[in-house]
């Protein structure tokens, strides 16, 4: 079954990248405030209170709220990266913005690999990095 | 467990606390801004039909960033909750600060605090048999050391029970938090996505499973979704979504067309040349033309010419069952045309081909409805006569279509949907074939108590679903469909504003009061040459001859052999007072005997030109003064 995409790939690239800004300023964020809450803390000694303790394990959910949010935004911008370089290949000498692409990838077809193939972009040595799975899990934080 | 000394709590500053609460609450005020900057700050995924960015994975990228955020809005309650702790926390110890402060002002010079964690207390500064003090103030001393010791060790206990409370707080922070939604790049997208959004309704879920969710529940719940989110569910869990009452029309409708045509798809793509190899090789039987092993090889065994007529038998049941599914889904393909050129949606609320087949088919949307017509048919409908033919020649959607056609010539300004419900087992026949040794079926109230929950809870759903809230919902019976109408009423309530009988055997009550809906909005209708009017009739041989007379069809076999269905006196019919009788207090209306027989004229109701139908609409659409 084919899966028709009109796309203007100029304009979805250029969002599919402020989306990425917008993620990095958000993870930005996040990793800003754990770091300010351990900064800020110091006068309470960590061997002193207990809540130290508690308030590591709540900031390092957050940190990893916050990377998930980050990966998500990041991956929906790939998805909408890949599906304009396919439009562009599909129809590269379109004098046109407008392209319709016959067979765009579905949410449920698309991988990484796709993005890879379509885009020319290398895969990372490491895949989980900014992954929120690879953040500290409850308990395993140090303190901030 | 907290350690900490009075000495370490005293020295402590809380304003820290303070201060990083107040950072936490302006990051949450500036996370916030994330629906601004991921969603509307781009038309292409603000806008559901921007031009630039159009097509399904386009509405599957605007609903997948919806969802991110979504989630991200929500999480920012734990930065909240971490912002109130931490101020929280502050003001608690900052007045446990100041109780200890207090104590230790008390204490004076005279006294000194020492100890570690549980053994706090306070010591006399001077040694008793100083030339400065008496013996009676250093017993008094004593006393104040006590008393403030007590005091010194329960608060400091306080302050630790509460550092340790503080900690569980926060360590529980990410108790209750739901997993993050799934990645775009997740294989199987759609399913897990769909995982992940049933899963945040775990609870919900259960009560549904059990039974215990009613429609107006499952109903609001169900709203609670975002639009792409229902539909992926509906496509993603059909068999949950598709029967489920309460669910909106449109959304049951993807579910159950998802089931249709899983069924379809179940079946072997090659049936008919099954039957043909089959028919070919029995036909060779019997001309004598098989010369092969009495153990005849067909279909990777060997069966005798007794088993491969049961083969065979079971080939014909299946392509039956894939022709009535395949003549369904044809028929709801597109939307209906009327002879007016208007035209309307099918929704196929209820689909299931086991045994003699259910279905749920609405012709128009119920949920945005004015008027809405649910009509249960009778004796003999099944699967297979729900699209038109069979045997008893229904065509139970076409009656459906055409009460919304006459419904919109008789208040052309309002909407009406008319929905087929035959999602129960009707029974197959009303007399049975002669030394059949089978009973009446349509002499039994069991068809109609087994569908009488179901019944209810389908109107309730139609009920909770009902997007103007005040649609006239009546509900309609042809023969035994009245009697499945009465019971329901009897046993289980149903929430309908009106109640039409046609063709009635008796509706399971002895007064139209009985049906709970006030005598007032009960109708019936008998034509004059209807062969259910025997049902009411004593004569034995009279009902016998008329039947025999009629062109029944299989029926006069059967209407010569035992006809207990037909014994019953007077207005006392076989399940119940006739509702068209004036004792059973309800309302009648006219109806014509269109058809040249008996067995005919039950089936006539729906006929061109028939008062019947003028009668119905007018009852359907609320123009109750206008009946005849």
């Amino acid at each position: 079954m084919s899966n028709v995409l009109k796309i203007d790939p100029d304009v979805v690239e250029a969002t599919a990248s402020a989306l990425k800004t917008v993620a990095e300023e958000a993870h930005s964020a996040g990793t800003a405030i754990v770091e300010l809450t351990s900064n800020d803390l110091q006068p309470i000694d960590p061997g002193h209170y207990a809540f130290r303790q508690g308030l590591a394990v709540a900031t390092a959910f957050w940190a990893r709220r916050i990377s998930g949010l980050a990966v998500r935004i990041t991956d929906g911008a790939e998805f909408m990266e890949t599906n304009a370089a396919m439009a562009r290949a599909a129809d590269a000498d379109a004098e046109a913005d407008f392209v319709e692409l016959e067979n765009a990838v579905s949410a449920n077809e698309y991988t990484k690999q796709d993005y890879y193939a379509a885009t020319g972009t290398t895969p990372p040595a490491d895949t989980t990095v900014g992954d929120e799975s690879a953040m500290p899990v409850n308990g395993e934080s140090v303190v901030v | 467990m907290s350690d900490l000394t009075w000495e370490a709590f005293l020295d402590t500053d809380f304003g820290c606390l303070e201060d990083v609460a107040a950072e936490w609450s302006t990051y949450q005020k500036n996370a916030l801004e994330v629906e601004q900057s991921v969603i509307d700050d781009h038309d292409i995924l603000k806008n559901a039909d921007a031009a630039d960015f159009e097509g399904a994975s386009a509405d599957e990228t605007r609903a997948y960033f919806k969802r991110t955020v979504d989630v991200f809005i929500d999480d920012l309650n734990y930065a909240l909750r971490i912002q109130a702790e931490l101020l929280l926390g502050a003001e608690t110890f900052r007045d446990k600060q100041l109780a200890l402060e207090d104590l230790l002002s008390q204490a004076g010079s005279q006294l000194t605090a020492t100890g570690g964690p549980g053994e706090e207390r306070f010591e006399m500064t001077v040694l008793s048999g100083s030339d400065n003090y008496s013996e009676f103030d250093v017993e008094r001393l004593e006393e104040q050391a006590a008393a403030l010791s007590e005091e010194f060790r329960t608060l400091m206990k306080e302050v630790r029970e509460y550092d340790d409370e503080f900690a569980a707080l926060l360590r529980a922070i990410d108790d209750d938090a739901p997993t993050l939604s799934p990645l775009l790049s997740d294989p199987n997208y759609d399913q897990k996505t769909a995982d992940w959004l049933l899963d945040l309704h775990g609870d919900m879920l259960e009560k549904i499973e059990s039974g215990e969710a009613t429609p107006e529940e499952i109903n609001d719940w169900w709203n609670k979704f975002g639009d792409d989110d229902q539909e992926l569910i509906a496509n993603e869990f059909p068999e949950m979504v598709g029967p489920l009452d309460g669910i909106p029309t449109e959304h049951r409708d993807i579910a159950n067309r998802v089931l249709l045509q899983n069924e379809i798809d179940s079946f072997p793509p090659n049936l008919d040349g099954q039957i043909a190899d089959l028919e070919a090789l029995l036909a060779s039987m019997d001309e004598g033309t098989y010369t092969g092993p009495g153990e005849i090889p067909y279909d990777g065994t060997t069966m005798d010419r007794e088993a491969l007529e049961a083969h065979l038998a079971g080939l014909y049941e299946q392509r039956d069952d894939y022709n009535a599914l395949v003549s369904l889904q044809d028929r709801i393909d597109e939307p209906h045309m009327f002879d007016s050129g208007e035209s309307v949606e099918y929704y196929l609320l209820g689909i299931d081909s086991a045994e003699d087949g259910r279905a749920i088919v609405a012709v128009g949307n119920p949920d945005t409805a004015d008027n809405v017509n649910v009509y249960v048919p009778g004796t003999g409908a099944d699967l297979g006569s729900v699209g038109g033919g069979g045997e008893w020649g229904h065509g139970d959607i076409g009656r459906a279509e055409k009460s919304v056609e006459d419904a919109m010539a008789v208040a052309p300004g309002e909407s009406t949907a008319a929905i087929m419900w035959l999602d129960y087992d009707a029974p197959d026949n009303v007399i049975p074939f002669v030394d059949s040794g089978a009973e009446s079926q349509a002499s039994s109230e069991s068809y109609a108590q087994a569908a009488a929950s179901d019944l209810s809870s389908f109107t309730d759903g139609l009920r909770a679903s009902d997007q103007g809230g005040s649609a006239n919902l009546t509900m309609t019976g042809h023969s035994y469909g009245s009697t499945t109408i009465g019971v329901a009423a009897r046993d289980e309530g149903l929430d309908v504003d009106n109640m039409i009988f046609v063709g009635s055997p008796g509706v399971g009550v002895e007064s139209a009061e009985d049906l709970g809906i006030g005598a007032e909005n009960v109708w019936a209708s008998r034509n004059e040459e209807d062969v259910i009017e025997w049902a009411a009739e004593e004569a034995t041989n009279g009902a016998a001859a008329a039947v025999a007379t009629s062109g029944a069809g299989p029926l006069v076999a059967g209407a010569a052999g035992g006809l207990a269905y037909w014994l019953t006196p007077d207005e006392d019919m076989i399940h119940g007072t006739d509702p068209y009788a004036e004792e059973f207090g309800g309302n009648t209306f006219t109806s014509e005997a269109t058809r040249d027989s008996a067995m005919g004229n039950h089936s006539a109701y729906w006929d061109d030109g028939n008062a019947s139908r003028k009668n119905m609409a007018y009852i359907i659409t609320g123009e109750t003064g206008r009946v005849t």
